[in-house]
């Protein structure tokens, strides 16, 4: 099986950008977040995002968010109450087209997988 | 009827620009163009959500709640538009030539393409609530 996930930038001097990530391997499906260069979405123009914020992993079938315990934290969107961001403690699951926010900055989680044909 | 949407996009650039200086942002994204276009309840974006059966001043303060003031830290030059901002104006631009109307893009035009861009927040924020 092979993952792809596409991360939009949904806020900010970036918004519009997309982040797209293929994994042969499921169980090597990792995306970090922070400010720092070496993680694979680094924003570097919000300072709210610590320097090693937040993971994406994918695990038994299923995508999941991960605060690293940053200082200003990692939030999902309410459904029905948008601005009410409901804050990730450890870990939550993420589901398609789902909003989060890292720091002051929003992006949206887009997942999608297939089976690769045998030749 | 909806009332006139006869705004320049010069006017609503302008707006859209002092709108993100007052949250102290120093780039122009479509958060900003939504509340200069929907904020004025004379005019057409601000009519248009109230048919849809959402409260317009609900969807900016949503929208406002959601993107957080700026810190007032500048860390690039000028003033750029985010990617999505210049996709949605390039989009105004062609639903204005297509209406035979090159370089000149009205409120509704602008209206037109934040809607047809659709995966921006203001719009994610309108489907939430509804429309």
């Amino acid at each position: 099986m092979n993952l792809q996930i596409d991360i939009i930038v949904m806020s900010g001097v970036y918004d519009g950008e997309v982040y797209t990530f293929g994994f042969d391997e499921p169980n090597r499906a990792v995306i970090t977040f922070g400010r720092e260069e070496n993680n694979n979405v680094h924003i570097a123009t919000d300072a709210t995002i610590s320097r090693n914020h937040a993971t994406i992993t994918y695990r038994e079938g299923l995508w999941w968010l991960e605060d690293l315990e940053s200082k200003n934290g990692t939030f999902i969107e309410h459904h029905t109450m948008p601005g009410r961001d409901i804050p990730v403690y450890g870990t939550v699951q993420l589901t398609a087209d789902q909003l989060f926010r890292i720091g002051k900055t929003w992006f949206r989680f887009q997942p999608y997988e297939w089976h690769a044909t045998a030749r | 009827m909806l009332p006139p949407a006869d705004r320049t996009l010069k006017d609503i650039l302008v707006l859209a620009r002092q709108i993100a200086a007052q949250q102290n942002h120093h780039y122009m994204g479509t958060e900003h163009l939504f509340v200069a276009l929907a904020a004025d309840p004379d005019r057409y974006p601000h009519n248009y959500i109230g048919q849809q059966g959402i409260n317009p001043a609900h969807a900016i303060a949503h929208i406002q709640r959601m993107i957080e003031p700026g810190d007032g830290k500048v860390l690039w030059e000028g003033h750029p538009h985010s990617p999505r901002f210049d996709v949605v104006l390039n989009l105004a631009h062609d639903i204005a030539l297509e209406d035979g109307r090159e370089n000149l893009v009205n409120e509704k035009d602008l209206w037109e393409a934040l809607l047809e861009e659709e995966d921006n927040l203001p719009v994610h924020i309108l489907r939430r609530m509804g429309m």
